[in-house]
């Protein structure tokens, strides 16, 4: 098949060419064939385009109009720039990409956990990262993103659990941007791996200051083994300009757990997209979102949920309010294999139409090749009720907050779900500062 | 405080209160009784600025204020309360947030102080007590899964929370028994004082042997037909509405 790149892509390939050998780790003959054999995938279809099945409803063709810049620059950040810490557990930070040892916070936190950067493990203990790298999947085709994330990755974070081990309060992860007039190139390639029986909690939080613009490809690879348990918790509130492609590939083995949330609410056009094989009985997920846009942003949620074994379970809930011109796409597949009896799956995604322009593109897919099987999906759409917006506005509510209650109303299924934790406070504070950025505009115009 | 002055307005282009005259003076209670269709719900939505209603002619005076020119929450603001017919049911948002929102805003309309959480819990509880509402109702979501007696309880505890100087009561005693009928009568009334009016509108005369009215209106055909006092009610309730609806057609 040859297919005429386009000229982002090229550019992709020619900077990849020409920054392969100062990459970090460029010395390991393996990663260099990683990088490789990524770069020759991406180069069949290159950035997807609309006629790829899986990429129907999100353009990246907005990263056509981003000048690129993919040289780290050092930027200038203190401690005292960032936003607070969440708790009482460790954070990672990474500036533009780069992990920062110098503004991360107690990494040592016991026996058998251990925290760092991809970049520093490939030089301190290669041995550890590269089975697990090589496990990757890079050269699966129909997922170019994940494939030029592997041409270029060389940072990220490693999480790595021995068997039994506790990391206790949630670990933070910052991704923060700097401000600056180009769109910087930021590809990071994570790394959570959980032995038999360990947990945590991690907490990812994707964020720039100001006016930053991005083009973020991440990919994140989680190993599950029997029993383990993860929380996987994420904000994505990048800057307004930028693209932010994320996926994670998760893998349950027996009785392991794997929580995720997003909370999607920035850049120009993002994808959060999750994929799990729930690999042997009494894997578990859930996978739930919450996607709030407003402008001409498009935000897109993407899973895939693979049932290999009988007795697995997936719940899915993914709910949204878009304003303006926004469109949000949900995709959701499920596959039950041959043999995998007792699975259950469970996927619901309704949205809230604030607008008369925005638009929702749902899409469930289901294969289902084995006969006990529970599979419900569910996608409704809706406006506000003027029933309720009336009651309220009749006790004193105006305008703008009775929408803003209405709207937090609504998303309260995703929420209350959630324990009392740092992380649902995080994700309140988020959808209210949303509802209410209206009432600032107006406030300050009045 | 409520001066009504030929009221003509149309839903749908269906005019439906065709010329409304009514006067209401600081601490009186009026109750509005009339046969379905009459217009007494209509009246109430025109009252408290609902969207849909259209008026056409006439105008609505409210504490010396044009009532008409605010919108549904500055007219709250201004004091007035509507006790809904059916209470809307608002999934994902605590009754006690609602009430603490709502008392918030309105305070912050009229100039004063928000209260904060403490002081606000300090101040629902006092009201919940004589309405029998429970803690457990302020934590659920509003009106979801409440009864219909739950429901008015509640919209009478919003009317205590918010302190009106002018209540409309939209069919407060619908959906209710005897027991709940009698714990809103006198929720209502214990709320009754000189600086606040009280618009009951019923088709019914039992909610009246609760709330004792200074005066009452017959509305039939979108117009006010007959007033009179307490008894008027009582021989509404003996004789029908047979002679109205035959006289307005």
């Amino acid at each position: 098949m040859t297919m005429a790149l386009s000229e982002t892509s090229q550019v992709f390939l020619d900077r990849y060419a020409e920054l392969r050998g100062r990459l970090a780790g460029a010395d390991l003959p393996w990663l260099a064939k990683i990088r490789e054999d990524a770069a020759n995938t991406f180069r069949v279809t290159g950035v997807p385009t609309p006629r790829m099945e899986d990429w129907k409803y999100t353009n990246l063709k907005a990263l056509d109009a981003l000048e690129l810049v993919f040289a780290a620059r050092p930027a200038e950040v203190r401690a005292d720039m960032l936003p607070a810490k969440l708790g009482d557990g460790p954070r990672l930070v990474f500036v533009d990409g780069r992990f920062r040892a110098d503004l991360s916070d107690s990494l040592e936190i016991g026996e058998g956990i251990r925290l760092a950067s991809l970049a520093d493990l490939l030089s301190a203990d290669p041995g550890f990262i590269e089975p697990r790298l090589a496990d990757f999947g890079d050269n699966a085709t129909g997922a170019p993103m994940l494939a030029l994330n592997g041409a270029f990755q060389e940072d990220g974070y490693v999480i790595a659990l021995d068997a039994n081990a506790d990391a206790g309060a949630a670990i933070e992860i910052l991704f923060w941007d700097t401000a600056g007039e180009a769109a910087a190139v930021r590809q990071p390639r994570n790394l959570i791996v959980a032995a038999a029986n360990s947990r945590a909690e991690i907490i990812e939080r994707h964020m720039g200051a100001g006016s930053s613009r991005q083009f973020f490809n991440g990919a994140t690879l989680i190993t599950l083994d029997a029993g383990a348990a993860i929380g996987h918790y994420r904000v994505q509130s990048q800057g307004a300009g930028s693209v932010h492609v994320n996926t994670i590939r998760t893998r349950i083995e027996a009785d392991a757990r794997y929580e995720s949330f997003i909370l999607a609410e920035g850049g120009e056009v993002a994808r959060d997209e999750v994929q799990v094989g729930l690999m042997a009985a009494g894997a578990y997920a859930r996978l739930d979102g919450i996607y709030l846009a407003d402008g001409a942003q498009v935000l897109d949620s993407t899973t895939t949920t693979r049932h290999a074994a009988p007795n697995t379970t997936c719940q899915e809930t993914y709910k949204g309010a878009l304003d303006g011109t926004a469109r949000a796409v949900f995709q959701g597949a499920i596959r039950v294999e041959p043999g995998a009896d007792g699975t259950d799956a469970q996927m619901s995604n309704k949205t809230l139409l604030l607008s008369d322009d925005a638009e929702i593109d749902t899409k469930p897919q289901l294969e289902i090749y084995a006969d006990e099987v529970k599979c419900a999906h569910g996608a409704t759409t809706g406006e506000l009720d003027a029933e309720a917006m009336f009651y309220l506005r009749s006790r004193g509510i105006p305008e703008v907050e009775a929408r803003g209650i209405l709207v937090e109303g609504f998303l309260d299924e995703v929420t209350e779900a959630m324990d009392d934790t740092p992380f649902a406070h995080l994700v309140r504070g988020h959808v209210a500062a949303w509802v209410g950025r209206g009432v600032k505009e107006k406030e300050m115009k009045g | 405080m409520l001066e009504i002055k030929n009221l003509h307005a149309t839903v749908d282009g269906k005019e439906i209160l065709r010329g409304v005259d009514l006067t209401i003076g600081d601490g009186e209670v009026h109750a509005i009784m009339g046969p379905n269709g009459s217009g007494k719900s209509t009246l109430s939505y025109v009252i408290a600025g609902r969207d849909g209603y259209a008026v056409t002619e006439g105008s609505i005076t409210f504490n010396g204020k044009n009532l008409l020119e605010m919108e549904a929450d500055e007219r709250a603001g201004e004091g007035l309360f509507l006790a809904f017919q059916y209470p809307v049911e608002i999934p994902g948002v605590s009754t006690m947030n609602f009430l603490k929102t709502s008392l918030n805003a309105v305070r912050k309309y009229r100039g004063e102080s928000e209260l904060d959480a403490m002081d606000f819990l300090k101040f629902v509880r006092a009201q919940t007590k004589a309405l029998g509402i429970t803690e457990d109702m302020l934590k659920r979501a509003v009106n979801v899964g409440f009864s219909g007696g739950e429901k008015k309880r509640n919209e009478v505890l919003q009317m205590a929370v918010l302190r009106p100087t002018l209540a409309v009561l939209d069919e407060t005693d619908s959906g209710l028994d005897v027991d709940a009928l009698r714990i809103v009568g006198e929720g209502v009334t214990s709320l009754r004082g000189p600086d606040r009016s009280m618009l009951v509108i019923t088709h019914y005369q039992r909610l009246l042997d609760y709330i004792v009215p200074d005066v009452v209106h017959v509305l039939a055909q979108g117009r006010i037909v007959r007033s009179g006092d307490k008894s008027l009610a009582l021989e509404l309730e003996e004789k029908g509405y047979a002679e109205f609806t035959s006289a307005a057609a």
